[in-house]
């Protein structure tokens, strides 16, 4: 049986590195490495890429910040219990 | 003359208001000045730090960097914003968990020791110095005009203000200062966004009206690229010597 302080650890570390990721995909990935790639596709006037760069990846970062205080409050809650 | 006096009544009421608020909101003690007592509300603290975000720094040279240098330009969007990200992920939890007044006194101790306090006192140094400078240059770009000084003197003006109410209300002051700034860069962004945007393309919210069709059915963007390229600029949505920068 593993201490409950550490399970809270883990859990935190594992929310960490998943939103981490989406954060590095969606600004790093798709606005800059990726961006020829997802520029072949168009929304509108927007080439895909363009629109993560200037727009969607700040628009998935206020979802990032929320959601990381959702799952925390959550895990604070069964925790406490 | 009468642009003049506008300038002069928009500029003078917003500077009182934010002096007044110094005023009302006076610190007066260690805890109160640091962290504003603890007492001041969720979406104020937003609405500060988005006031930072969009203060004279972004205000002037993240759409200078952005018209300039392209699509490169966007790296600077992307990390300035992206930092949030980090910030309220890995640090801010934990400062608010330990009950420090600041990022280097938490270091300090977290990690047991003076060198972390050390480093991190100097990083904060750093990353204050190059923002201060962007944003001072701001302020006495902002005074030159409205008392139509020199420049430098401008500077010395603004910092005399800043000054002033950073010192008396400290951190509450400051947060009430930002939340009213808030307010007023906000009327400030949106009002000639969503108007352009109305005008070119029909589209009440710039977010959609940059990405649909000018009057002439043309793509607003891939006008905007013409536009540049032109010019002799970079492509708005792709530049060229991109992947020089970065690989």
């Amino acid at each position: 049986m593993e201490k409950p302080v550490n399970t809270y650890w883990k859990t935190n570390l594992k929310y960490l590195s998943i939103l981490l990721s989406i954060w590095f995909l969606v600004s790093f990935g798709f606005g800059i490495l990726f961006v020829d790639f997802m520029n072949q596709f168009q929304i509108g006037g927007f080439k895909l890429g363009f629109w993560f760069a200037q727009q969607g990846s700040i628009y998935v970062f206020v979802v990032l910040i929320f959601l990381y205080v959702f799952l925390m409050n959550r895990l604070d809650d069964k925790t406490l219990e | 003359m009468e642009q003049q006096l506008w300038i002069w009544i928009m500029v003078g009421v917003t500077f009182t208001l934010y002096i007044g608020i110094a005023i009302w909101s006076r610190a007066s003690s260690t805890k109160e000045f640091y962290v504003a007592g603890e007492g001041v509300s969720p979406i104020a603290n937003g609405m500060a730090t988005a006031a930072d975000w969009m203060s004279a720094a972004s205000f002037i040279s993240m759409a200078g960097i952005i018209s300039f240098t392209g699509y490169d330009g966007s790296v600077y969007l992307m990390g300035w914003t992206g930092g949030y990200v980090l910030l309220a992920l890995l640090l801010a939890p934990y400062l608010r968990k330990f009950g420090q007044f600041t990022v280097p006194d938490f270091i300090g101790d977290r990690y047991y020791s003076k060198t972390a306090r050390a480093v991190a006192v100097f990083c904060a140094l750093i990353v204050s110095f190059t923002y201060i400078a962007g944003q001072m240059r701001g302020v006495g770009l902002v005074f030159s005009r409205y008392l139509s000084v020199d420049i430098n003197t401008g500077v010395f003006i603004g910092m005399g203000i800043v000054l002033f109410y950073a010192v008396l209300g400290g951190m509450k002051g400051i947060t009430y200062t930002q939340v009213a700034q808030y307010c007023v860069l906000i009327f400030a962004f949106l009002v000639p966004a969503i108007f352009i945007s109305m005008i070119m393309t029909g589209v009440a919210i710039p977010q959609i009206g940059m990405g649909s069709e000018g009057a002439d059915g043309m793509y607003l963007l891939e006008k905007l690229d013409g536009l540049h390229r032109e010019l002799g600029f970079h492509q708005y949505t792709s530049g060229l010597n991109r992947h020089s920068m970065y690989f």
